[in-house]
C-alpha cells in the first residue's frame, strides 16, 4: 500500500476498488500506451490489452512504452513487459488479434472498456459490443492538434444512473466504410487526387498481390501509377504524386502529436477511475457531463458539447437493428436481396455489403455473386450486415443510404 | 440563398463563428463540404453538425431539417464538431 500512499487521502478514494478492477484497453497506440501507463501506475489490478499491430519507427515519437529495440515486435506484448516494470502488482493479459475475433468470455469479466482506436469502423464495433454487454465505454480520439473524449454509459446499470449517447447517436450514418465505398465506386476514371491513389493501389495489388505494408520503392511505384491515372482521367488535372502522400492515404496515416494524446489519455484515464468507483457505489466525482468533450491544443480550449441521445439510434435506441432475415442455408445472394426488397430495402445493383463487427466486405459493386450460396460467403448465423447503397430522392438527386439487418440461417 | 450562422468547436468565438450561404436544396453532406472549404477543415477529420443537441444526418435536406427543428436563421447557431476519422475523408 505504501506505493499508493498519496491516493489514500484522496476524498472518496478506495484503493481496494481500483486493485480489484478489470479494465479492457483496446488499441495500444499513442492513446492506449498512455492510458495503460496511467492505469497501471494508479494500481488498476487487472488490465487486458488488445492490439494486433507491431511497433514501427513512426510510433516511437508518441508511444512511450516502446523504444528502438522494440521495432517489429507486437505492441501488446511489449506494453505488457514495460507495464510490469512500472508496476509489478498489476496482472496483465494480452491479445494480439482483432478484438472482433475474440470470444465473448474475454469481455464479459471486464468492468469497463477504454478505447484508443484509430479506425472509425473499429470504434463503432466496440461501441456496439459495449452496449451488447452493458459495459461503460470511454472513447478517446486525437488527430493533429485536437482531440476528444466521449463517455458512453449504456442503459441498465443502476449504479451509473443516466445512460449517455453512444457513438452511433452522434454519427447515425457512420463514415466507416468511406474508403471502401470510394474504392468500390471508381470502376471508371478517378475524379479526385485521393481516388487516383486508391485506384493506383488497386492496379498495384492486381499485379503484385496484397501487401500489409509498402516499402519506399513500392510507394514510389504506386505514386507513379497515380500520376499516370491523373494524366489519363478527363476529371483530374495532370498532377504528380509523392510517395509520402500515397502512404498517408492508403495506410490511413494521420497527423498526431504526443502532447495532445497525453491530454486526451489523461481525461480518459480519470473518467475510468471515476466510473470504477461508481460501480462500487463510491464517488470520487461526477462522470463527465456533457458526455462529449473536445480539446483544441492550438488555442488551449476545452469545449463540452451537449448531444442528445438518439431514440432511433441503431445501437442504443428503440430502433436497434430490427430487420431480421430468415434465410435457408442454400439460399443465394439474390434470394437475400429479394428478401430485403420485400422488407422495403431496394438495393438494386449497386450495393456494398459489409459486416458490422469488423467492416469486412461481403459484396462490392461489380462483383458477380448473385448466384452464390450464402453458406459459401463469409457470413455466419446472426451476423449483422450493413448495406450501403444509393437511391434517388424526390428532387432526382442521388443520396447515400444504409440499411442494417441480421441474417438468421435456418437448416 | 439562405445564410446560416455556424460555430466551430475548438476555435475562439471570433474565429469560430462564420455565416455561410447554403443552397435551399443542399443536403447536410453538401453543407459539410461547403464548411470544409470555409473553415479549411483537414481531410483526416470527419465533420458533424449539431443543432439543439441533435446531429443532422448526411441525407437530410439541411434547410428543411433545421426548419423542422425550429431554427431561427438570424439568431441561432449550428455547432460544428470535427473528429478523428480514422483515415482520410473523400467527400
Amino acid at each position: 500500500m505504501a506505493r499508493y500512499a498519496r491516493h489514500l487521502s484522496l476524498e472518496g478514494w478506495d484503493q481496494d476498488v481500483i486493485s480489484s478492477s478489470h479494465v479492457l484497453i483496446v488499441g495500444i497506440g499513442a492513446l492506449g500506451c498512455e492510458i495503460a501507463k496511467n492505469l497501471a501506475l494508479v494500481g488498476v489490478g487487472n488490465l487486458i490489452l488488445i492490439d494486433m499491430d507491431t511497433i514501427e519507427t513512426s510510433n516511437l515519437s508518441r508511444q512511450m512504452l516502446f523504444t528502438d529495440n522494440d521495432r517489429g515486435r507486437l505492441k501488446a506484448e511489449v506494453a505488457k513487459e514495460k507495464l510490469k516494470i512500472l508496476n509489478p502488482d498489476v496482472s496483465i493479459e494480452t491479445y494480439t488479434q482483432k478484438f472482433q475475433d475474440l470470444p465473448m468470455s474475454v469481455f464479459e469479466g471486464v468492468d469497463l472498456i477504454a478505447g484508443g482506436l484509430d479506425s472509425f469502423s473499429a470504434r463503432f464495433a466496440l461501441n456496439r459490443l459495449a452496449h451488447e454487454l452493458c459495459k461503460p465505454y470511454v472513447d478517446g480520439a486525437a488527430t493533429g492538434f485536437k482531440g476528444n473524449v466521449q463517455v458512453i454509459i449504456p442503459e441498465g446499470d443502476p449504479l451509473l444512473k443516466d445512460a449517455t449517447p453512444c457513438l452511433r447517436c452522434f454519427f447515425p450514418i457512420p463514415p466507416a466504410d468511406e474508403k471502401v465505398y470510394v474504392a468500390c465506386s471508381i470502376p471508371g476514371e478517378p475524379r479526385s487526387r485521393e481516388q487516383c491513389i486508391l485506384k493506383a493501389e488497386d492496379e498495384f495489388v492486381k499485379e503484385h498481390g496484397i501487401h500489409k505494408e509498402y516499402s519506399d520503392k513500392e510507394l514510389d511505384m504506386i505514386a507513379k501509377i497515380a500520376s499516370r491515372l491523373s494524366k489519363e482521367s478527363p476529371h483530374t488535372k495532370a498532377e504528380e504524386f509523392m510517395p509520402h502522400e500515397v502512404e498517408n492515404i492508403i495506410e490511413n496515416k494521420i497527423p498526431s502529436i504526443l502532447t495532445v494524446n497525453a491530454v486526451i489519455s489523461a481525461i480518459v484515464s480519470h473518467e475510468v477511475l471515476k466510473i470504477l468507483h461508481r460501480l462500487s457505489g463510491l464517488n470520487i466525482g461526477e462522470i463527465m457531463s456533457p458526455s462529449y468533450l473536445e480539446y483544441s491544443s492550438s488555442y488551449g480550449i476545452f469545449t463540452p458539447v451537449e448531444i442528445s441521445k438518439d431514440e432511433n439510434c441503431a445501437v442504443c435506441g428503440k430502433e436497434r437493428v430490427k430487420l431480421s432475415l430468415k434465410m435457408k442455408s442454400d439460399s443465394t445472394f439474390a434470394d437475400m436481396l429479394s428478401s430485403l426488397k420485400k422488407e422495403g430495402v431496394d438495393l438494386k445493383e449497386t450495393v456494398l455489403i459489409t459486416k458490422i463487427i469488423d467492416g469486412s466486405v461481403i459484396a462490392a459493386p461489380g462483383q458477380d455473386i448473385m448466384g452464390s450460396r450464402l453458406s459459401d460467403l463469409p457470413i455466419q448465423n446472426r451476423d449483422i450486415l450493413r448495406a450501403t447503397y444509393t437511391s434517388v430522392d424526390e428532387n432526382g438527386k442521388l443520396k447515400r443510404e444504409q440499411a442494417e439487418f441480421i441474417i438468421e440461417m435456418e437448416g | 440563398m439562405p445564410r446560416y450562422k455556424f460555430r466551430m468547436m475548438g476555435l475562439p468565438p471570433n474565429q469560430g463563428t462564420k455565416s455561410v450561404n447554403v443552397p435551399k436544396e443542399a443536403s447536410c453532406k453538401d453543407t459539410k463540404n461547403l464548411l470544409r472549404n470555409a473553415y479549411k477543415i483537414h481531410q483526416a477529420l470527419v465533420i458533424q453538425l449539431i443543432y439543439k443537441g441533435q446531429p443532422i444526418s448526411d441525407n437530410d435536406v439541411f434547410s428543411k431539417k433545421l426548419n423542422d427543428l425550429g431554427h431561427k436563421p438570424e439568431k441561432d447557431t449550428i455547432t460544428i464538431i470535427t473528429q478523428q476519422a480514422g483515415g482520410w475523408i473523400f467527400q
